[in-house]
């Protein structure tokens, strides 16, 4: 008995509060949809520039982008993983299909410096 | 030696077992990663009933035969990402806090295994983004960990050998 029960129960429930605020912390929300296959960018999209839902048919994969995030509507390995995730609408929080090397993920849109006209 | 050979290979068919009935089970969350991870009370009785290297030894069938049994091969690699990471927390808090408190030590190597599995798929897909999912999923770790920890305890105290 090196360590005392309640210490032990005070770590894990400081661990489990403080990971689930942070999980429940809001990100920023994406505004580009840009997706890879096999590292590759394959697709870059506007969200705002869209008006309804844009379906992305990739070897294996189709990616939904609306304009609140992003889906994976689709994948043909056998877990669906990427599927179950459902819309992603945080910045940097990829949608990722490992067995077809598919990434999805939301950057926010960086403001231009200058326009030139 | 041929009864710890009996037992370890009893174990692991134990453990492939719940792995394999644990894989049939529909997601309870939106994040399809979070499960209850009962295989590990298997991993946890084996250490603290045969040994170290026993224990061991049915993790790897298990992730080795779990996986080809529920058709996903891929997924012997986040197997192993994350067991081999809780398989040395689960020794460590052994060491630390004893056999009393198996909760502590399931909760520590459930989280643990979360990670390594997390950092697996990043490298994989080669997105680091994919750790913003670790908060939320070391807060489901704690609650699996300390859930198959107490099965675990509950486990070896009905079965203590008289």
């Amino acid at each position: 008995m090196r360590v005392k029960t309640s210490v032990l129960i005070a770590v894990f429930a400081v661990i489990f509060v403080l990971s689930l605020v942070l999980a429940l912390i809001p990100g920023k929300p994406g505004s580009v949809a840009v997706i890879y296959k096999d590292g590759v960018e394959v697709e870059r999209i506007e969200l705002a520039a869209l008006t309804s839902e844009k379906y992305i048919h990739l070897d294996g994969n189709t990616v939904c982008v609306s304009p609140e995030g992003i889906r994976m509507t689709e994948a043909d390995c056998p877990g669906c993983d990427c599927v179950r995730i459902g819309l992603v609408e945080r910045a940097g929080m990829p949608i990722v299909c490992i067995p077809n090397g598919v990434t999805v993920v939301l950057v926010a849109k960086k403001a231009p410096d200058a326009v030139l006209r | 030696m041929t009864k710890k050979l009996c037992l370890t290979a009893m174990y692991a068919a134990v453990a492939i077992v719940i792995f394999v009935a644990e894989a049939q089970i529909p997601p309870l969350t939106p994040l399809p990663w979070i499960k209850l991870g009962l295989a590990n009370i298997v991993t946890v009785v084996a250490m603290l009933r045969i040994g170290k290297k026993e224990a061991a030894a049915v993790v790897l069938v298990r992730v080795l035969l779990g996986n080809l049994f529920t058709g996903q091969p891929i997924s012997m690699i986040y197997s192993l990402a994350g067991a081999i990471p809780a398989f040395a927390v689960t020794v460590g808090m052994l060491w630390l806090v004893g056999k009393e408190r198996l909760w502590a030590v399931s909760a520590a190597a459930a989280i643990f295994h979360s990670l390594g599995q997390l950092l697996a798929a990043s490298v994989m897909s080669g997105s680091f983004g994919v750790m913003l999912y670790a908060p939320l999923m070391t807060a489901a770790s704690v609650v699996s960990g300390v859930f198959t920890g107490l099965a675990a305890q509950s486990y070896i105290k009905h079965t203590q050998r008289r």
